[in-house]
């Protein structure tokens, strides 16, 4: 299949960008203020301790040494040792990272129906009040800091209306998680067949997913509206509308599948927005999340899983824009791969 | 098959010298695919024309025959993938940086699509002037006289240079376009399509002006185009391309009247105003 | 030359043609609602951030000893944050440090990707991969994070903030203006000032560059509020402008633990002035797409 093909190049192209990001990444952390060393011992340790330390910690090697010492370690899964957290940083990403995902994935299934929905709505009944609050909605939307939005929304709906917990994290203080089979606990609470709890993990995920989809929804929403709004007056829909196509019909089936492809667009944009604004949702939210767990590994220049999390946030743009673009040939067939 | 142009001569007043010659120039385009895989398109094939000072030449052909190609190719704003070029005897095929900027003074182009030809945000002054300024040196009252000067010989008022392309209409814009090129005295006008884009009654009032202009300035011209009509009132001899290859030159009474390759024969069938040509080729020459 | 233009071919008389039919109707150009409105915005943010605190009398970091987590009131409109500052007179003050910021780390980026674009769609084309490859890393990570990561590195400051989100905005006008620069170079003027015999860096720089400029600016005005919300964000987490300088981000965390106690004007107000800010910028932006468009 040709499509692979190009997929495969992709992929083979996307090496020396990863390469790069691995260089700046590796050099980024390592010009981290503060003695890494120094910071795990503290400052009153002697001299010989701290070069003992260092000597343990890899840290007494020139640097391209150090980097390629890295790179293998990588390859072998090993994404060091967080000695804040004492683990491994891979286990503290196997606990943390469904946390981040659980948050985005609601707030994606959520916000792209939505925005394309309203989007097409406010297009296809343009100049109208309901397209006029739909405009507003996006210049909000797009306005909105997101942490203070999630700061106001639990105002209102905690202190004065108190109809969600508090944001404690992803359960209330007193709950122990359900047994780890997705990581995701509203599906793993249900699995447990502990509905009570299962009612919890959803209130504890209102407000965030809220704030989320707010925000995100604007450029999916801006997008579907101008493209569709540029459909609904091309020739070929005033074709099939004289034809007597019912007008639904045509927007959802004709207009909506030519739209595709800068909205999808959006789409991608959308997810690599909601990959730094994860990191600001979590920490109002205390959202045991991998956003939370790089600042507060950057706060105390514990190195190791500051890196790895922004290795992984990089792939995970890079294959999105992967994706994304090998969906153009899936909804525009008259592109060929050259 | 190739026509050297040594072969076909008559009808030229004064032959001699010719001012820009092609010798076996190829040109050969590399299109697409990666890695290796794409595949050659020739556009010009192994021809060979001499341009005599003072003629009007004409390139015919229909699309893709490479007539552009070999316009582009004698001003160098193509490299030869092969053969020579010779300007005034001397071999430009290969000039580069300055040298070949200083060969731009002597052969200028018209394009064909005269709304994209001119830079939008530019006023006609300033486009004019640009090669007033760079390339003759001129400045102040004197650079204003010649301003006034090339516009007057286009036909257009001087008070249109203050004013922007979009303000103008395709003939006026070709007439601009004219008026720039002629700004650095060229010797040689290569006129891509000129006339193509342009309505009909337009069209006559530009071709009339680049007659006066070769009358008045002693010019030569390459003279490109897929529209024979328009050839005929031009030019005094034609090439025919087809493919790459130049197929024949002859004068343009023998290609009116009897053309000698077959393909010459079946464009010239085509040209519904043929009919009209006869009677004015008899009116040309009584002028 | 013969005076005869009597003989001359003369072109039909000089009219304004069909380009723009309804413009030429109104000679003097309208200006927009939302320019308008725009613009005002930002009028009214400059006169509150010079004038507030001289009329208030109190400036930024003034502290007033029993009057913290006072609530809005005559005294003080938007109330008292945790150390005893008044709210209003900061969330004032804030605006010059986030212009300051937005516009630094924006004009900074535009003129750097500009001429990077420019200079990658005018080299060959190897030089132009490589150039466009750095850019590719670049833009690989996601903009919060990189900030983050090199405003932590170099220390956090308003210059380290201009910096990260300056790097972080380069790309997108390096590909738009390399973009632009090749699609303009197969445009027949590019080779009319080719044929002409200009040098190539002046064929760039004057006759292809200010048509590449209106893009420029769109981009620019999109860029002004995303630059706000970053640098507030990273203030937010503590990477950014640093207390006790008064900056919308860093007001919205000193407030944010009180959220849950009721005190909600600490972190009501710097956000709002980030919303009414980015309300000014996209009006403007319209403003401008409207104004040029009539034109």
């Amino acid at each position: 299949m040709k499509v692979l093909g190009y997929a495969g190049r992709r992929l083979i192209w996307m090496l020396p960008t990863l390469i790069g990001a691995l260089i700046v990444i590796f050099f980024l952390t390592q010009a981290l203020p503060g003695n890494a060393a120094m910071s795990r011992v503290g400052q009153f340790v002697n001299p010989e301790t701290i070069a003992q330390v260092k000597h343990n910690m890899g840290l007494d090697k020139t640097v391209p040494e150090q980097f390629v010492i890295y790179v293998g370690h990588l390859f072998q899964g090993d994404f060091g040792h967080s000695w804040k957290t004492g683990n491994d940083v891979i286990i503290d990403l196997g606990d943390r990272l469904p946390a981040t995902i659980e948050l985005t994935l609601y707030t994606l299934i959520i916000a792209i129906p939505l925005g394309i929905v309203l989007g097409t709505l406010a297009a296809a009944t343009k100049g109208s009040w309901f397209d006029r609050i739909i405009h507003t909605y996006v210049t909000f939307s797009l306005g909105i800091p997101v942490f203070w939005l999630s700061l106001m929304l639990v105002y209102i709906f905690f202190f004065l209306l108190g109809r969600v917990p508090s944001p404690t994290g992803r359960l209330d203080i007193l709950d122990t998680p359900p047994p780890h089979i997705t990581g995701f606990y509203t599906l793993d609470t249900l699995f447990a067949g502990d509905t009570e709890m299962f009612g919890r993990a959803v209130a504890h995920m209102i407000l965030p997913v809220l704030a989320l989809v707010f925000v995100t929804s604007g450029p999916i929403v801006r997008v579907t509206y101008s493209t569709m709004s540029n459909q609904l007056t091309s020739d070929h829909i005033r074709a099939a509308t004289a034809s007597g196509l019912s007008r639904w019909r045509i927007v959802g089936r004709y207009a909506l599948k030519n739209a595709m492809i800068p909205i999808v667009t959006a789409v991608g944009l959308t997810a690599r927005l909601l990959l730094g604004g994860a990191v600001l949702i979590e920490i109002v939210f205390s959202w045991p999340g991998i956003g939370r767990y790089a600042v507060e590994s950057l706060l105390v220049a514990d190195l190791a899983p500051l890196q790895a999390v922004v290795l992984i946030t990089t792939i995970l743009t890079l294959l999105i824009n992967l994706v994304v673009d090998v969906s153009y040939f899936w909804f525009d067939p008259r592109i060929k791969v050259a | 098959m190739t026509i050297t142009a040594e072969s076909v001569k008559p009808g030229i007043p004064e032959a001699g010298k010719p001012l820009i010659e092609a010798r076996d120039l190829v040109k050969r385009f590399r299109a697409g695919g990666s890695f290796g895989h794409g595949h050659d398109v020739i556009a010009v094939k192994n021809v060979s024309l001499a341009v005599y000072p003072g003629e009007a030449f004409g390139l015919v052909g229909e699309s893709g025959s490479g007539k552009t190609t070999l316009g582009r190719l004698l001003l160098r704003l193509e490299e030869p993938t092969s053969g020579q070029i010779l300007y005034d005897d001397k071999d430009i095929t290969h000039l580069r940086g300055s040298e070949l900027r200083q060969l731009r003074s002597a052969i200028q182009i018209v394009f064909q699509d005269p709304y994209q030809a001119l830079n939008p945000w530019m006023t006609i002054r300033q486009a004019i002037s640009e090669p007033l300024k760079l390339f003759r040196g001129l400045k102040g009252a004197e650079l204003d006289r010649e301003l006034a000067n090339l516009l007057e010989m286009v036909g257009l008022p001087v008070s249109s240079q203050k004013r922007l392309p979009r303000e103008f209409s395709g003939g006026q814009r070709q007439r601009i376009c004219l008026a720039r090129a002629l700004a650095l005295k060229p010797s040689l006008l290569v006129l891509d399509e000129p006339t193509s884009a342009l309505d009909v009654s337009v069209q006559a009032q530009i071709i009339n002006l680049l007659r006066e202009l070769q009358r008045e300035l002693n010019l030569t011209y390459v003279f490109i185009s897929h529209d024979l009509a328009v050839v005929g009132q031009v030019c005094d001899r034609v090439g025919i391309m087809r493919y790459g290859e130049l197929l024949e030159i002859t004068t343009r009474d023998q290609f009116i009247t009897n053309p000698a390759n077959a393909y010459s024969r079946t464009l010239r069938d085509a040209v519904p105003e043929v009919g009209k040509l006869l009677p004015l080729m008899q009116a040309q020459e009584e002028a | 030359m013969n005076v005869e233009t009597t003989e001359k071919t003369q072109s039909p008389p000089l009219q304004s043609t069909g380009a723009t039919p309804a413009a030429t109707k109104s000679k003097r150009t309208k200006i927009p609602v939302s320019l308008l409105i725009g613009g005002s915005i930002m009028l009214a943010w400059l006169l509150i951030t010079i004038f507030v605190p001289l009329l208030i009398g109190r400036n930024a970091e003034e502290v007033t000893y029993g009057s913290k987590l006072l609530a809005p009131s005559a005294d003080y409109i938007f109330g008292t944050d945790a150390l005893g500052r008044d709210v209003l007179v900061r969330t004032a003050t804030a605006f010059r440090y986030d212009i300051v910021i937005a516009l630094g780390s924006v004009i900074s980026a535009a003129l750097i990707g500009v001429l990077l674009g420019a200079l990658a769609g005018s080299v060959p084309e190897w030089l132009d991969n490589i150039e466009m490859g750095v850019l590719d890393v670049i833009s690989a990570f996601p903009s919060v994070i990189l900030a983050l990561a090199m405003a932590a590195a170099l220390g956090a400051s308003i210059g380290t903030l201009i910096f990260a989100i300056a790097v972080v905005l380069i790309p997108q006008y390096a590909r738009a203006t390399r973009a632009a620069i090749l699609s303009e170079r197969s445009k027949p003027y590019a080779e009319a000032a080719r044929a002409m015999g200009l040098h190539p860096a002046r064929t760039v720089l004057i006759h292809l560059l200010p048509n590449t400029l209106f893009g420029t600016l769109t981009q620019i005005a999109l860029d002004l509020p995303t630059a706000i919300m970053i640098a507030a964000g990273l203030s937010f987490l503590g990477f950014g402008v640093q207390p006790p300088t008064a900056e919308w981000g860093l007001m919205i965390n000193e407030g944010s633990s009180y959220i849950v106690s009721g005190q909600w004007w600490v972190t009501f107000f710097p956000g709002l002035a980030i919303l009414t800010l980015v309300i000014a910028f996209s009006l403007l932006e319209v403003g401008i797409k409207r104004f040029s468009g009539r034109q």
